[in-house]
Order: C-alpha cells, then structure tokens, then sequence
C-alpha cells in the first residue's frame, strides 16, 4: 500500500516538474536557449514500471505518464520513495549518491541528464 | 610605485607561463601570487600534447619532462573492481598517448604525415611541474615574482593599469603601473570579478564531489613492474572512484569519489575500499570539491585580459583545465608583445577573446561530454559483475568494452588538443571554399588559415616546429622553386613595418602534401595565418591583416 502510494506521489511529482519546467521555459533565457538544443526523451521509472518522461522536441518540452520503451536516457529508480527522495532533496549531490548507492541505475546518454539537471536549477521556484 | 610592462595577478601554472612566453619575446613582467608557496596539493595531473609543444618552444618541456613520470613509466587507463583488481580494461596499446613517452615520441618522431603533435603527454602533478615554471621564472631577468602579495584593486585609462596590491603576512602596500594587467588568478579570480565579468553556463550541475590525497609506498606492487597505471577507474556494486597515481615514479595518489563520505564514512574505509586490499597508507588532505562548466562571458576589457581558470572553469575530464589556459597564455603573449614592440596593430588585442573564447566553449563542450561517457562507463554495472559465473565474466568484458568505447574519448581527443582553429578571426587571411573537417576525437592534418601548423621532422633530423620564430612570423616554403622575388617584397614589406619575419624551407619532397600549399605564413604561436601557391601581389596588405593594423 505504501509503495502504491508513493508511486503516486511519483506520478505527481513529476506531473509538478513538468509545470515548473514549462513556466520556466517561459521566463528563462537561458532555458529558452537550452530547449533548441537538441531533441531527447528523458524518464523517470521505478523498476516495478512507475514514472514518466520528458519530451524535449523541436524546441518543446512536454511532460508524459508512463514509461516510454526507448528514451535517450532512463533513471530506473528502486523505489519510488528513493526517487521522490533525491529528486526533492536540495543536496545536488542527491542524484549521484543514489546512483552509488545502487538505488538508481542509469542508461543512455547522461548528457542529456546533464541538460535536464540545469534546467531544473532554472526552475526550481528561489 | 613599481613599473612594469606587464603585471600579471596569479603565479600558478598559468601565470607563470604566461611571463615565460613574454620573457621568450623580450618582454618583462611582474607576477603578483598571494600564496607563500607553490601548491603542495597534486591538483592537475597530465600537461597535455600541446602544451608540451608550447612548453618545448619555451625550452622547457626536458625540465618538465624529468620532474614528472618517468620516460619509460606507462600513461594507461584502466577500468577494474579495485586497485587490485579484477581489470576489465587496460588502455595501453590503441593509442600512443598510453605509451611510455619514449615510445610515444619515437612513434612521433617517425611519422611523416603530420598527424601527431611534436610532443607527446606528460603525466606529472601540479605540486611537481609549478617548482619547475616558478624556478625558471626567478631566473629569467625578465620576469619579477613576489609571492605573498594580493590584488586588492586597479584603474585603468589610455595609456595603462594601476594596480594596488598589499602583503598578506605584513599588509604593505605597493602599486604598479604597467601598459596590460593579466588575470591569471583562478576560479575567483579577483580581476575578473572587479571588471564584473561573470561566467556563461549554470554552476553546480553535479553537485559536490571528494578528493582524497594519500601516500603509499606498496600501492605500486599491484601493478606489472611495479609501476601504478595513471588512471584506475574503479567501478562494482556499491563503489566507484577514479584513483589517479599523477607520476609512477613517487607515492603520491589521489583518490576521486563522485560523491561526499557519509557521516561517520572514514577516510581510511573509502581509501581501502578503492584498493581492494589491506595496504598501508597515509592520508594527506581530502575534501568536496564542485566540477563546472564554466567560460567567462568576456576574456577582458580595453588593458585588462584574463587567462586560465578565470576564463573557464571545466570538470577535469579530459585535462582541459590548465591546458586550455596554457594555449591562452600563449595566443596573449606574442599579441602584447606585438603590441609593445610597436608592431602589433590596434585591433590586434581585442583577437585575443575572438579567438580564444570559441575555443573555451568548445573545449567546454568536450569535457561535458567527457564527464558523461566517464559515467556512462558505469552504467551496465549489476550485481553479478564480480561472480565467477560465464555471465558474471560477460559483465566484466561489457563492461570494459564500454569503457574504451566511452572513456578513450577522455584520453585521445588529438582533434580538440591540437586541431582547434582560429579560423574566423579578423588577422586570419581567410580562403575561400568549404574548411576541412575538425572533429574533436581525430585530429586531421590541416594547414587551413587559422590551423595550427602540423608539425613534422625534417630530412636533416630537425623538428620543424624548432625552426619557427618565436616572436615573429615565419614564412614556411614548401617544394624547391620559390619565387625568390616575390620573398624579397614580403621581407622588405615586414622590415618596414619593423614586423619580424624568419624564412624557413622545408625542402623535404615527402612532406609537400601535408603542408599543402608552397607558402605559409605561420604566427608565433604555431598557427598558420595565410596560405598560398604564390605569395600576395601586395604583402604589405596581408602583413596588416595579421598584426591586427
């Protein structure tokens, strides 16, 4: 139960990114300029299938539920609680401790986390 | 008040060079360094190809070279489970830069394609090559170190800088006034934050990051022949680091952690861990550190130019770091030499941030790109990678092909080393048709204006780098029937505009197609500047352009 619950509080989460990330695109200069960058697919999961991704596309950023079967780059987290926890943390060091710890694996490019981590920093409310 | 041709703010590696390569060219400097001593902390740990190329121009790369890894110790980078193994990798043979420098500069040496730098790597700590630069710094007539002293602020007008600057033991104060102020003084550069520069790009992407600097005398015994490989990257389930040994000749290590110890995490328990296996060790200082990727938006104002780490600031991976700011030390100081010697042209100056700040961000690019395929090398990374299964053992090879396909990338970029390019600058005689390819992996011999000059070997044993002027231009012939008369014009055209100009011939019919043209005019920084089959109907026109008149 607890885990169903937090796989919703994923759900939301990200859904609250996505927001944050399309109102910033809209005030940021250097977000606008990042968003003509390159074109990716950037998800967030659980390894029980929980999560969503991000479309960067010809200079638009959409925010979809669900897992997508090919993105360019994947955060495959152990448990939703562990992603909510690094992603909400304000230690930048969050991502990578977890991903040394083990409750994180990656794939793909990390460019394009490298992208998303900015443009994150961009809209994360001051 | 003191007066000097040119003050320099900062005394690492950097600075230092900086006032070397104006001493090479007759001019006198002041370097200010707020710090008593050099840096004991090994910090950088490889002076790449091109900045050998540019330490040899100054005479130097023999000192560098003996202060550091030893001509016959290795450069490898491996990938394993620890220090003692096992190894999924070891990068040795498929490129030169792996290979002992003797072997390497043999390699070189035989070349006869351009394709390789004058000089190979050297893997050498910072702690141990800035006691190089500093005592040759002191002994140069030309260039006045004082340690211990710190910028606290500068004016400038038409005709120079004023510059105060007071002891940080004894808080004396002293000015300056010199015709070009330098900041060369680092990430928080002083110089750069009272011109109100900032730097482009988003700080901290990463977070924080640790380093560990440890002594080990038994460390060496796990390698073959007693020599530590130059990097071990270290990757299984629950650990990851990168443990750089910076010369196979000393017991200095740095151990790099992708993130902070845990409260309670020992020092000794991640050092351990990264070995692999109880040795003894010694832990000399550790802390966070935060890699970025950073270029200032501008590399100066009117007298005042920066170098260094205050123009950029990169994550480590690919050794860009000082490197870059090397090959700025060495653009600036023939222009304000230039300048100064009265035959560098009013524009001349403002081509130093047109030229150098493309490349910042390129090379910028490069380390991003480096940072994520050295994690990337991670990622296939499972629990089963250390059994003793055939599946465990499938892991270790994917995981070592990985590293290669991803981390080489760190390592042989000879593209981004040597075959940067100047090509849209204002005193670059620009040609017409599509410019060759410059990736960043391959470098491809080119003598496009703007190049860097590939460098080769003469029939007579000479290196053809060795021959160019160091403070003036040279005129490269290439093939055996120049037009005598046409070089008389450029020669008198260059000596009444008091510009230096060395002929030198090549005359080595082999070596035609790589310099691809049967003139080229060559800068004092090695790169060509004009191309031609037949030299200019009116040199003087093209002299102007490439000393910025």
């Amino acid at each position: 139960m607890g885990q169903f619950f937090d796989s919703l509080r994923l759900h939301l989460l990200l859904r609250v990114i996505g927001a944050l990330l399309s109102r910033a695109t809209k005030t940021s200069v250097r977000l606008k300029q990042m968003l003509t960058e390159e074109n990716f697919i950037f998800q967030i999961r659980t390894s029980n299938g929980a999560g969503g991704h991000f479309v960067l596309k010809q200079g638009h950023l959409r925010y979809h539920a669900g897992v997508h079967s090919q993105p360019d780059f994947a955060q495959i987290w152990r448990t939703p609680r562990e992603a909510i926890q690094a992603m909400t943390s304000s230690d930048e060091s969050a991502m990578l401790r977890a991903f040394d710890a083990g409750a994180c694996r990656m794939e793909g490019r990390f460019l394009v986390a490298l992208w998303f981590n900015e443009a994150m920093k961009l809209a994360r409310p001051k | 008040m003191i007066n000097t041709p040119v003050m320099i703010i900062g005394g690492g590696p950097v600075g230092l060079t900086l006032a070397l390569c104006l001493s090479l060219q007759g001019i006198r400097s002041t370097i200010i360094n707020d710090r008593l001593t050099t840096t004991t902390h090994p910090k950088l740990d490889v002076v790449n190809c091109r900045s050998m190329e540019i330490y040899r121009q100054l005479g130097l790369s023999e000192k560098i070279r003996a202060a550091g890894n030893p001509l016959d110790a290795n450069q490898i980078s491996a990938f394993a489970a620890s220090a003692s193994g096992p190894f999924f990798s070891v990068m040795s043979d498929r490129h030169f830069i792996y290979r002992p420098v003797a072997d390497a500069n043999k390699a070189i040496r035989a070349s006869r394609d351009g394709a390789f730098p004058l000089e190979s790597m050297q893997r050498i700590a910072q702690m141990h090559l800035e006691p190089v630069l500093l005592d040759e710094a002191r002994r140069d007539p030309n260039i006045d170190v004082q340690m211990g002293w710190r910028l606290y602020g500068f004016d400038q007008d038409e005709t120079g800088v004023t510059a105060m600057a007071h002891h940080v033991e004894t808080g004396t104060v002293c000015q300056y006034r010199s015709d070009y102020l330098i900041g060369c003084d680092g990430p928080a550069s002083r110089v750069r934050n009272f011109l109100n520069i900032d730097y482009d790009g988003t700080r901290d992407l990463l977070g924080e990051l640790f380093i560990i600097h440890f002594r080990s005398d038994e460390i060496a015994a796990l390698y073959p022949n007693g020599q530590p490989y130059w990097h071990t990257w270290i990757s299984r389930p629950g650990f990851s680091g990168l443990l750089v040994s910076p010369d196979a000749s000393r017991n200095d290590y740095v151990l790099h952690r992708p993130v902070v110890p845990k409260l309670n995490e020992r020092l000794e328990t991640i050092v351990a861990a990264a070995l692999g296996t109880e040795l003894k060790f010694e832990i000399i200082q550790s802390g966070p550190w935060r890699p970025q990727f950073l270029v200032a938006q501008s590399f100066g104002r009117d007298r005042v130019f920066l170098a260094g780490d205050a123009t950029h600031q990169y994550m480590p991976t690919g050794g860009l770091g000082m490197n870059t700011g090397i090959t700025e030390a060495h653009n600036l100081a023939w222009k304000i030499a230039a300048v100064l010697n009265g035959w560098g042209g009013a524009r001349l100056m403002a081509t130093y941030e047109d030229e150098r700040l493309p490349i910042a961000r390129r090379n910028r690019q490069h380390v991003r790109q480096c940072a994520a395929a050295a994690f990337e090398a991670n990622f296939p990374k499972t629990d089963a990678l250390l059994d003793q299964t055939p599946s465990g053992a499938a892991e270790r090879a994917l995981m070592g092909s990985t590293f290669e396909e991803k981390v080489s990338r760190l390592y042989e970029s000879m593209g981004i080393e040597i075959g940067y390019r100047y090509d849209q600058s204002s005193i670059i005689a620009r040609e017409q048709g599509p410019a060759p390819d410059y990736p960043e992996i391959d470098y491809i011999p080119s003598t496009w204006p703007g190049a860097r000059l590939p460098s080769t070997y003469l029939a007579n044993g000479a290196a053809l780098f060795d021959l160019l002027s160091a403070s003036g231009f040279t005129l490269v012939v290439n093939g055996n029937s120049p037009d005598t008369g046409e070089m008389e014009k450029l020669s008198t055209a260059a000596t009444v505009r008091n510009v230096p100009l060395a002929v030198v011939h090549i005359g080595n019919p082999d070596l035609e197609p790589v310099y691809e043209r049967q003139y080229l005019l060559v800068r004092p920084d090695q790169h060509v500047c004009w191309r031609g089959n037949s030299l200019p109907h009116d040199p003087g026109k093209l002299l102007d352009q490439v000393r910025g008149y």
